[in-house]
């Protein structure tokens, strides 16, 4: 067992000595100008290469009218944009009510209120029953600003507008 | 992310894109002032929580601080426009606006680690927010000197390669080519990590955070392309970051500007980000309160020991 030990222990030793030895080597021979030059001359033709292979791709898929994957990644950046849109919202709506709330509290009390940790998504009040339509459009509308997918959001948000309308006639 | 979920308990505070916001509270919270972490755009910041008893934000909780981390997630092709101004204002600085906002608190922490690092240094000289202390581990600032590939970085700054148009075709550099590069800088070849894992084969809890490792070593993150040729011309190439020149969405990146308590941590055995990238950075603040350490390890020892070193302990409870 002793003798196991030690011998792998050696086998380490040995490990880090060559492994470290070998990589000089290597990074030696990446340092080299020869080297350089010929990777640079290596990268310009791969640049040139992918170019060629990119307007074939777009000239493709113009002629089969299929999307590029520039085309995928514009309409993904049209999702970024409408989730920071939504971002601004949270704040905005978050800064309202957190002026509210400070309004409320320095009606209530002399002193102010100290701060405190809270959610983005402040807790929901408690209010009397005929505000319930009122509440329920309210709780609708935090719900929006929960993380979420594109497609919940969008039920959700479908869901409290037609209801509004509904109650509006 | 990774296969296996996070060690430490946490919640989403703020999503954009593919950024992450997390919270994760101290169990038992001593100090008001929370730790917000920002890590490199390299790897997973999964690194910082890698598993009970191997993970700095548990570290940081245990001790009685709140911790934010920002993690930046893994960019798609959608996302080859993102610039470091859009890295420092939209991500980092929104990030801190909403961790100041959820916790209440008056100032932060703010901590980077190696490229995060640098993104710290950026976004503190330009912040509009209270920033208390700023703690760097391994955060590449002054690119004029170069132990390694010193050849390549002449050939940049002399302007034999021109590395912009390769990364305009490719739009989001994959991960596989960062990997390969940075492979190529610290260890091109590198088997002691079997030979260690061989060593301690009886031991189930060093084989558990041997395999996570191992995840985090090959779970390299593609590279937005615009702020990829920012990185290299106008940090490495030009050097502008030290030298004040820098301009991050029009405004001029002046580290004079920088006076929160400052932090530096460098390790003796990183290959990565050797002391003289770090080090310059101490003599263009002018925090009243800075200290340099060097410490020894390697380039993410101190992410993975488990908790956090008596150094910044010591330093931390003094500055919260």
């Amino acid at each position: 067992m002793k003798q196991d030990q030690s011998s792998l222990k050696n086998l380490m030793n040995l490990g880090v000595k060559y492994e470290k030895k070998l990589n000089s080597l290597i990074q030696d021979t990446l340092n080299d100008k020869n080297f350089i030059q010929l990777a640079n001359a290596g990268l310009k033709q791969h640049t040139r290469t992918l170019k060629s292979l990119r307007e074939f791709n777009e000239m493709a898929a113009q002629q089969l009218n299929i999307p590029t994957k520039d085309d995928v990644a514009r309409i993904a950046r049209l999702a970024i944009q409408l989730e920071e849109k939504l971002d601004q919202i949270q704040l905005q709506l978050s800064d309202l009510m957190d002026r509210k709330n400070h309004e409320k509290d320095r009606g209530r009390s002399f002193h102010g209120s100290r701060r405190q940790p809270r959610t983005l998504i402040p807790e929901p009040e408690v209010i009397s029953d005929e505000k319930t339509e009122i509440l329920s459009d309210r709780l609708n509308l935090k719900e929006l600003l929960t993380p979420m997918d594109h497609a919940t959001f969008l039920n959700t948000l479908e869901t409290t507008l037609t209801k509004r309308r509904q109650r509006r006639g | 992310m990774a296969d296996f979920p996070s060690n430490t308990s946490r919640i989403a505070v703020w999503k954009k894109n593919k950024a992450v916001l997390w919270h994760y509270p101290s169990p038992q919270k001593k100090y008001n002032t929370p730790v917000f972490l920002v890590y490199s755009l390299v790897n997973q910041a999964f690194i910082l929580d890698l598993g009970p008893g191997a993970s700095m934000i548990e570290g940081f909780t245990e001790q009685g601080y709140d911790v934010y981390l920002l993690d930046f997630g893994i960019p798609g092709y959608e996302d080859k426009y993102l610039t470091l101004d859009h890295y420092i204002i939209d991500y980092i600085q929104t990030g801190v606006q909403r961790a100041l906002m959820h916790s209440g608190t008056e100032a932060i922490t703010l901590t980077g680690y190696c490229l995060g690092g640098t993104l710290a240094v950026i976004y503190a000289a330009v912040a509009k927010e209270p920033i208390k202390n700023l703690i760097l581990f391994a955060a590449p600032v002054d690119f004029s000197q170069s132990r390694d590939m010193n050849n390549w970085i002449r050939a940049l700054k002399q302007g034999e390669i021109n590395v912009n148009e390769l990364i305009d075709e490719y739009g989001v550099i994959p991960a596989k080519v960062m990997e390969y590069a940075l492979k190529m800088v610290t260890s091109p070849v590198s088997f002691t990590p079997q030979l260690a894992k061989l060593a301690r084969a009886d031991d189930k809890k060093y084989l558990e955070k041997w395999r996570r490792f191992d995840t985090w070593v090959k779970g390299h993150v593609p590279f937005a392309g615009a702020a990829l040729k920012q990185l290299i011309n106008d940090l490495v190439k030009d050097n502008k970051l030290i030298k004040n020149n820098l301009k991050i969405r029009g405004q001029r990146v002046n580290l004079r500007k920088i006076k929160a308590n400052l932090l530096v941590v460098s390790t003796e055995g990183d290959q990565l980000i050797p002391e003289e990238l770090i080090k310059p950075l101490m003599a263009k603040v002018t925090s009243v309160d800075k200290t340099y350490k060097r410490v020894k390890g390697g380039h993410v020892t101190l992410a993975i020991r488990g908790g956090i070193p008596d150094f910044l302990s010591e330093w931390l409870r003094d500055h919260s």
